[in-house]
């Protein structure tokens, strides 16, 4: 089982999956300093786990096994544990400040938790019973696990089955009597370089003729003929250089994404949970973006406490703390904050049994929180570029710091209020650039879909027509 | 020595899961622990036959306090802050 961050590591030395980087493969990313970042934000979901003052929330008692297990790997089955979820999620951004990865695949497991018992329900298929077992292996375990859900879609005027290519989807190649053989690829696989296992599930509802194209299966990633390629990202180069110009000192700037692709994979039946059921990949599709949705006002959350903090700490540190509209900025960021974590906090509070017995936040309220983080978190990161001035983006490189001759001219023309180091005011406004550029936004705006796709559910959620009828009795319209 | 042990009181310390404390759970506890001295054993809510639970959470809203079973027998000492100070919650835990 893996328990500590060091079992965590050696499990990732030990399992020999295929990574590129920079046209490069990989031998081992536990040393390769372009994945320790995010290695690091990963492991901590294992040490917090084992720390009394956060095992309230870091852990959970199996339904299945009685036992004690990370919440990354916990059935939800009440309203608390939907709670607590999102709680736990802002908390370990509070030590990361960054992303740690591990939530999309603890979504994908409810969400095929509950999606296979009702196909079981429709079809007489046995698909829980299979995730049920692999759910236990998974908990007795603790293996990371990747939600794989994003498929390159290719010409998005046609569906799986009308594709030039079919591998745009990850599909089913050929069934046999042991297994079946996948081909294809995922995109932004968060986490994907150092995690064990892919819950593979489909991108988008299927239609008649799409049948190969509805599948959900479980792999794990040193599997034969699986490749991951790693993200390029923000000041990529500073993760090798090691100083203090990365801004963030242990952990990634997001989570780490590789394109991940199947090339003939071989998955065993009992490792398959949908395999045909185009009825239901809609359905899968809907609670696995729920799920996810419902974290981004926890994990964004607790990021944005960190930037509260380090956009007051550069204020404090050239002397402009005092100043009212300094103040009003500050709070308005706190504001921006607890606006997205109470949404999260509400769908789960408003949360529901499904027929599987998981509980499953309010779909409507959790799309709302993800969209309001689509806008919130560039409004943040713009208050937090106000306040912090221009010098976020003009700072020298440490080396000139450091320099025996223009070290001196950094030191003092960089310098702030007295008793505050020039280094640690470069700090801190580091940190702010390396939480709120490039990557770390766009991140905010399309993980866990794009606008676009919230918008989408409000059309099918928003109860377009009771408002509507509320209208019509207020004015007085009879028909 | 054996009358030292049989005066010590064992205490279960319990904390919230932390998700936004408005102080160092941990670091307090640890003043608390180490004013203590000999005069408390600190044990685990999951062992039996405490004489008093000590609660750390970091806000008022104080979860553990709603979600958590403990030995009903045992006093309860529930901690929402830090303002005072570790002796003062020794007291309240061994008297």
């Amino acid at each position: 089982m893996i328990k500590t961050k060091e079992d965590y590591v050696r499990s990732l030395k030990e399992q020999g999956h295929v990574v590129y980087y920079n046209g490069e493969r990989v031998a081992d990313v536990t040393t390769h300093p372009a994945f320790i970042p995010h290695i690091n934000a990963a492991a901590k979901t294992y040490e917090m786990a084992l720390m009394q003052e956060y095992e309230d929330i870091m852990t959970a008692t199996s339904h299945l096994t009685g036992k004690k297990i990370n919440r990354f790997t916990h059935i939800h089955q009440s309203i608390e544990d939907l709670i607590k979820k999102v709680q736990m999620l802002r908390l370990i951004s509070h030590e990361t400040g960054s992303c740690y990865q591990r939530c999309v695949g603890f979504d994908a497991l409810n969400a095929t938790y509950m999606t296979t018992y009702e196909i079981d329900e429709k079809h007489g298929t046995n698909y829980h019973a299979r995730f049920v077992e692999y759910l236990k292996m998974i908990q007795e375990t603790n293996r990371m696990v990747v939600g794989g859900m994003t498929d390159v879609k290719g010409d998005r005027t046609k569906a799986p089955h009308e594709q030039k290519d079919p591998d745009v989807f990850v599909h089913v190649a050929q069934k046999e009597k042991d297994g079946v053989i996948i081909r294809g690829a995922k995109a932004h696989m968060t986490g994907g370089a150092n995690s064990h296992e892919v819950l593979l599930m489909p991108t988008q509802a299927m239609r008649p003729g799409d049948e190969d194209f509805a599948l959900c299966c479980a792999v794990p990633l040193n599997s034969k003929g699986i490749t991951q390629i790693f993200g390029r990202q923000t000041n990529e180069e500073r993760k090798f250089e090691g100083g203090l110009d990365i801004g963030n000192r242990e952990f990634g700037l997001v989570g780490g994404e590789t394109l991940m692709i199947f090339e003939d994979v071989f998955v065993p039946w009992e490792r398959v949970f949908m395999c045909g059921e185009i009825d239901f990949a809609g359905l899968l599709v809907e609670r696995f973006a729920t799920l996810h949705r419902q974290n981004y006002g926890g994990c964004k959350g607790g990021v944005t406490d960190v930037l509260v903090g380090a956009t007051a700490l550069a204020a404090e540190y050239m002397g402009t703390d005092k100043a009212s509209h300094i103040k009003e900025k500050i709070a308005e960021m706190i504001h921006l904050a607890e606006s997205v974590y109470s949404g999260s906090v509400a769908c789960s509070a408003l949360g529901s049994k499904t027929r599987s017995g998981a509980y499953y936040p309010d779909p409507l309220l959790a799309n709302c929180t993800k969209h309001n983080i689509t806008r919130h978190i560039y409004e943040i990161a713009r208050l937090a570029h106000d306040v912090a001035g221009g010098i976020v983006a003009t700072m020298p490189f440490e080396k000139d710091l450091r320099h025996p001759e223009i070290g001196k001219y950094i030191e003092k023309y960089l310098s702030g209020v007295e008793g505050v180091s020039t280094e640690n005011r470069i700090r801190i406004l580091r940190l702010i650039e390396n939480m709120t550029g490039g990557t770390a936004l766009v991140e905010s705006m399309h993980g866990a879909g794009s606008p676009q796709t919230q918008k989408v559910m409000y059309g099918r959620l928003g109860k377009l027509e009771m408002k509507k009828q509320m209208a019509r009795k207020l004015s007085g319209i009879s028909n | 020595m054996a009358c030292l042990v049989s005066e010590m009181k064992k205490v279960a310390v319990k904390f919230c899961g932390g998700c936004d404390p408005t102080f160092d759970r941990g670091q307090y506890w640890l003043r608390i622990k180490e004013a203590s001295g000999s005069r408390v054993a600190w044990v685990s809510p999951d062992d039996e036959g405490y004489d008093a639970v000590l609660v750390i959470t970091g806000c008022p809203t104080a979860c553990p306090v709603e979600y958590t079973s403990f030995d009903k027998s045992s006093k309860i000492v529930v901690i929402t802050d830090e303002k005072e100070g570790p002796e003062k919650i020794i007291e309240k835990l061994i008297t």
